[in-house]
């Protein structure tokens, strides 16, 4: 039987965080533009690309995917203050929001939403915070080249390595920082009346 | 574009051929061996509700197992995934496409590493010592890539490990030739490259061959088998036997290996839907001699077809 689960995503994060629960799941890549919209909060932003990813391949996967696959998409924003930190890509833009970041609270929001039989059945939204120690610019340095967090919003991957950098959290799941807030997962499909051993 | 990207499927039960050597074991201490990190009392109550099975019937705690049996291995969640028990070493009898007295020959998949380390357990060379444990002396006589698949030695004495190893030096009995497929329409001028090659170590622990002057004395050869649209179907023949060789010398000649994730180029291989890197160890061979002495090594030539990956490729690219 294939997996019931569908993960929109190419992340390899979230699929580690649906290993950790043994749920069996398929992961297909969505298909689909982030263009920036103006005057967008960072929560709202989340939501809708968290949609988008869902609603592309709930729609476009036809032979991946049965009407009873329910589908995941998930985005995550960093934000401090009113503005939104994305992933670095370069080392440099890694530096930078690590010297910006440094000593302040940073905020981490991840949307969900689910879709089943090319239709919405399900949103949320989980915040995560996280504040950061005083960095010096040596730290910094020696956490980029070690870590190489290119890949993360807000440069940190704070399953590892990054914890050195953390001086405090806050929030009811860490799984929202990871990129999946599973517990939030787990509400919806409770909502939804979908058992989780019948997901297995 | 949409595509699917990893699947993982609810636990299966497996079946799983006794090899040669385990005849007359008994079915519980086989599987308390081989499910590591699996509670005793969790193998003997799989056993005691019928799910173990020998051949189609259900197996009791003290029934014997013997060569060729087909064993039912019921699927076994553990919250510690690595306790998941692991037969896989039991397909690498498959794999043995030649074997001797002093040696055998794999047929290696790719994507398996010759030996554990470099964050993987498990290699051909452990997997064959598990499926052989009577044997006292297994050892790899050289090396492939884990991308690369096909021909790869293995001594059983070592009194042939040292014979073959001084036969690799010399080159002029042991041949190894390899199927490569690699970007761009091959100059039939290039018969062979020389270009010295020098190995760095990256902080990572990553392993990379450069071309540098100051590098070891290095030589492949080369010839064309087919040509594609922009690409080529190369048989290459390493003299010397440097890492990464074949892959650092096609590259240096502009002419990268499709599908190296190393040196080679990420773009055309997405183009190309590139699903493995196309190197293939095709035959390995030791020259007969005309008036052996009685202390020199028989001749034998063994050779590995594409496997079905780059055979799908192949027929694909070069019509």
């Amino acid at each position: 039987m294939a997996p019931q689960l569908i993960l929109a995503s190419t992340s390899r994060y979230r699929a580690k965080l649906l290993d950790t629960i043994q749920i069996p799941y398929r992961a297909i890549s969505p298909d689909y533009d982030e263009p920036p919209l103006a005057g967008e909060s960072p929560q709202a932003r989340s939501s809708r690309h968290a949609e988008a990813k869902a609603k592309s391949v709930a729609t476009s996967a036809n032979d991946l995917i049965t009407p009873e696959s329910i589908v995941i998409g998930s985005d995550q924003v960093a934000f401090l203050g009113s503005t939104m930190l994305g992933k670095p890509l370069t080392r440099q833009a890694a530096v930078d929001q690590l010297t910006a970041t440094s000593g302040k609270w940073l905020a981490y929001v991840t949307a969900v939403c689910l879709y089943r039989d090319r239709k919405k059945i399900w949103q949320g939204r989980e915040r995560f915070d996280i504040k950061f120690r005083s960095l010096t610019a040596k730290k910094i340095n020696w956490y980029v080249d070690l870590d190489q967090p290119l890949d993360c919003a807000g440069s940190i991957k704070a399953e590892g390595l990054g914890l050195c950098l953390i001086k405090q959290m806050r929030g009811r799941d860490i799984n929202t920082l990871y990129g999946l807030p599973i517990i939030m997962l787990m509400d919806a499909l409770e909502d939804l009346g979908i058992a989780f051993e019948s997901l297995l | 574009m949409i595509q699917l990207i990893k699947q993982v499927d609810p636990p299966k039960a497996q079946i799983v051929t006794i090899p040669e050597g385990y005849s007359g074991q008994r079915i519980d201490n086989f599987l308390i061996t081989n499910l590591k990190g699996v509670p005793k009392t969790r193998i003997y109550r799989m056993i005691r509700k019928g799910e173990v099975r020998i051949n189609g019937g259900r197996a009791k705690p003290d029934s014997r197992i013997a060569d060729g049996d087909n064993i039912r291995i019921p699927p076994v969640r553990m919250a510690a995934s690595d306790a998941i028990g692991n037969f896989e070493f039991l397909e690498i009898e498959k794999s043995i496409i030649f074997e001797n007295e002093l040696m055998l020959i794999v047929d290696k998949p790719a994507g398996m590493a010759v030996h554990g380390g470099s964050g993987l357990s498990f290699g051909v060379i452990e997997a064959l010592r598990a499926a052989r444990p009577k044997l006292p002396f297994l050892e790899l006589v050289h090396r492939l890539d884990r991308p690369t698949s096909g021909c790869l030695m293995v001594a059983k004495k070592r009194s042939f490990l040292k014979k073959i190893q001084l036969e690799l030096h010399d080159k002029s009995r042991l041949h190894k030739y390899y199927d490569v497929f690699v970007h761009g329409n091959w100059s039939a001028n290039i018969k062979e490259v020389t270009a010295p090659l020098k190995k760095n170590t990256l902080k990572s622990g990553e392993r990379i061959s450069r071309v540098a002057a100051d590098g070891k004395g290095c030589k492949t050869k080369f010839s064309v088998l087919s040509q594609g649209d922009g690409i080529s179907w190369l048989r290459a023949q390493p003299v010397t036997g440097r890492t990464h060789q074949i892959r650092v010398h096609c590259a240096h000649k502009g002419y990268p290996v499709i599908g190296d994730s190393k040196y080679g180029d990420e773009l055309r291989d997405k183009a190309l839907q590139a699903p493995r890197m196309m190197l293939h160890a095709c035959s390995l061979g030791l020259a007969t001699i005309a008036k052996p002495k009685a202390d020199d090594l028989e001749g034998f030539w063994v050779e590995s077809k594409l496997d079905a990956q780059m055979d799908r490729f192949a027929k694909r690219f070069f019509s």
